[in-house]
């Protein structure tokens, strides 16, 4: 595997701060940022928080490394979770499915700058990326991370779940670096973001182009109706609390606005409201999408067990000491029939025709 | 085609997973071992492949003399060749370890398509696929769901799994290597007279040392331990007995900001609950 190919110079524009890229020895702990629908993903907000806690320990600088096609207007927001300086590169080679292009570009800038450490968010993109650069590099990597701490000698110490969960083991990292790591989305908490907080920008030119030897065709935006319920990005959740099938069509309707996918309780699968294989927790799925809306689903520890790692969730349930509130960043006191419907009502009033949803 | 595929032995997943706290390691007495679930999809493909190029299959494991036995089924799911390269299958070998080996093993035989699984479900690193191709200078593509192979055999189109049942399709030309999804096929059985003729088969062994690797893992293990305990939430008196039980038995759920709950008519509700979204960013 050849390297060559790429150069790089401080370009002049506008967040431009010049200066001596350089550090000597291995210093310093690199994030490396992905971005989504023109927003830092929630995983790379988890890792720079995290790595914020590192670098305060070793007191050394947080850097975040911003790549891509489009992800200048981004440039400020690392800072504002801890990032003391921002690499930012912008090139159309960049592209999120070119792999190589990225590849590239980080080994070369991890060669020139030498950072101690090296964190992914766990992403399409960092499963391969991160193996591929670890390989290169020779250094040590751990995917998956639960937990990254530093130890007394300055090693990487990463936790992760193995055998499907039911244990965490620990590794270190060799002493090589940087010593890497990716980090699974939903362990780290992410703080409240500080305006205030400013990094320097340094903006990055990609000079000379590397060869690619996967070429990228097309990408298929997944249908919500159909994807698997553990694959989606927004569940709605239906329990006993629909009362009866012919409620569904409400459920679906709100799903449609929202371009959700819809899972259920067990009772739901029972009644044959919701197929066998959309069924969430113990005995059925466990998923982690960015939103659960749970309509009159009790909450008890056998649902729960497969929902929990969701981002962000919202119950509507008649009953107020249900447990599922206790879970709930909003909860809706109210009966599905009469909720849901007004719900779907208000979104065809905010968002006139659904919006395309592109990766 | 030639095609080589890595295969590993791994627990089976429905015995359970007991942590040793003084050994600093898995009760492991009781288990059995199978075919790491995403290899047997790999090896899958790689017959169906053959089937249709011609060509030979080769399965390769590194690992205990005791994995000799997922590569004779592999034999039976329609294997040509299999290569045992014996270690012991402590955590002391990391993915690059045992990514270093593999390469160099594969390098000694033809290949056109490499095929791993995606991940294993023991370690589960996801990330000897991806060192490997990248030690041997392949091209890689993880994840795969689909894999179409050229009719002149020189490259290969596949579909691989994003997030969220997006894929992004893509071209590579052959040799490549490749990662199976567990969505890629629908894994055959071997028949019980192919099992008994496969018992009676040669499983070729390779020596490490043969291998003249220089390079060890570049990650330690250092302990393994139950996992964490859940955020527990404190059960209230607003609870019913029955249901504080179950949450104490089963680790309770995390408590999250249970004050903000709304009421009132439905289209009220409706504003707030659809400006809460909208504020999260969820109506882009
Ligand atoms: C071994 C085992 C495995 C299990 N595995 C699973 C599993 O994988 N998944 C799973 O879900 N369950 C599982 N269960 C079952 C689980 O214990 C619960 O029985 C089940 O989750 C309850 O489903 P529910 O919340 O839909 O129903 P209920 O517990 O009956 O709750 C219905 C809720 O709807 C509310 N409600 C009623 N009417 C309305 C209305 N009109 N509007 C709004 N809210 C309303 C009620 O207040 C109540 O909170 C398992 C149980 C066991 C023993
Ligand atoms: N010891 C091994 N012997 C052969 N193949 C392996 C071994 N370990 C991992 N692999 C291959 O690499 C894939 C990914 O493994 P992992 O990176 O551990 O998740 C597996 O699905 C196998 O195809």
């Amino acid at each position: 595997m050849t390297l060559g190919n790429f150069a790089f110079r401080v370009a002049k524009g506008l967040f431009t701060m010049e200066g001596d890229i350089k550090m000597t020895g291995a210093k310093g702990i690199w994030v490396f940022i992905e971005s989504e629908r023109d927003e830092i993903r929630k995983v790379s907000l988890e890792t720079l928080c995290e790595a914020r806690k590192l670098a305060n320990g070793l007191n050394e600088e947080l850097c975040a490394l911003l790549l891509g096609d489009k992800v200048e207007s981004l440039a400020e927001l690392p800072p504002h979770y801890g990032a003391d300086r921002v690499f930012l590169m912008q090139h159309e080679s960049l592209s999120y499915h070119n792999v190589d292009a990225h590849l590239n570009v980080v080994a070369n800038l991890v060669k020139e700058n030498s950072p101690r450490i090296l964190l992914f968010g766990s992403t399409p993109l960092a499963k391969e990326l991160a193996p591929r650069l670890a390989a290169q590099l020779r250094v040590g990597l751990v995917t998956d991370a639960a937990d990254v701490k530093i130890d007394a000698s300055g090693k990487l110490v990463v936790r992760k779940p193995v055998y499907g969960g039911k244990a965490h083991a620990t590794f270190a990292c060799a002493p090589a670096t940087p010593q890497m790591a990716s980090v699974a989305p939903g362990f780290m908490d992410v703080k409240p973001p500080d305006a205030s907080r400013k990094g320097e920008v340094v903006k990055l030119a990609l000079v000379a182009g590397g060869k690619t030897n996967v070429e990228f065709i097309e990408f298929i935006k997944g249908d919500p109706r159909t994807v698997a319920i553990t694959e989606a990005e927004m569940i709605v959740a239906v329990g006993r609390g629909l009362e009866k099938k012919e409620n569904l069509s409400l459920i679906e309707e709100l799903a449609d606005k929202l371009g959700a996918s819809i899972g259920g309780s067990r009772v739901a699968v029972d009644n044959g409201w919701v197929p066998a294989e959309r069924q969430v927790g113990m005995t059925g799925k466990t998923v982690a999408p960015r939103l659960y809306i749970a309509c009159g689903i009790s909450g008890q520890y056998p649902h729960t067990v497969g929902m929990e790692r969701s981002g962000t969730v919202m119950v509507i349930n008649t009953d107020r000491n249900a447990p599922m509130f206790k879970l709930a960043d909003i909860g809706v006191l109210g009966d599905v029939s009469q909720v849901v419907p007004a719900i779907s009502k208000r979104l065809s009033e905010v968002i006139a025709p659904p919006k395309e949803k592109a990766q | 085609m030639n095609i080589v595929v890595c295969v590993k032995e791994v627990p089976n997943p429905t015995f359970p997973v007991e942590v040793d706290i003084q050994k600093n390691a898995v009760k492991s007495e009781e288990w059995n071992y199978v075919i790491n679930p995403y290899d047997e999809v790999a090896l899958e493909e790689a017959v169906r492949i053959k089937e249709k190029f011609g060509g030979q299959v080769t399965v390769i494991t590194l690992g205990a003399e005791r994995a000799g036995a997922i590569l004779r089924k592999c034999l039976c799911i329609g294997a040509d060749r299999a290569i045992l390269i014996p270690s012991d299958s402590a955590f002391a070998w990391d993915g690059f370890a045992i990514a270093n080996v593999l390469s160099k093993a594969i390098s000694r035989l033809p290949h056109d398509i490499v095929l791993c699984g995606y991940q294993s479900i023991d370690r589960g690193g996801a990330e000897v696929g991806s060192i490997i191709a990248e030690l041997l200078g392949l091209p890689v593509v993880t994840a795969v769901v689909k894999l179409d192979i050229a009719p002149d055999g020189k490259s290969a189109t596949v579909c691989r799994r994003l997030e969220r049942g997006a894929r992004a399709v893509k071209r590579s030309p052959l040799p490549a290597l490749f990662t199976a999804d567990l969505m890629l096929n629908e894994p055959r059985y071997p028949t019980l007279p192919c099992i008994k003729w496969a018992l009676k088969q040669e499983i070729e062994k390779l020596d490490v040392k043969s291998l003249g690797v220089e390079a060890g893992p570049l990650t330690e293990f250092v302990t393994i331990s139950r996992p964490p305990p859940k955020k527990v939430f404190i059960p209230t008196g607003a609870l019913s007995p029955a249901e504080r039980i179950k949450l104490l038995t089963g680790g309770g759920a995390a408590k999250k900001s249970s004050s903000n709950i709304v009421e009132g008519a439905p289209h009220e509700v409706a504003k707030k609950v659809v400006d809460f979204l909208a504020e999260k960013r969820f109506l882009l």
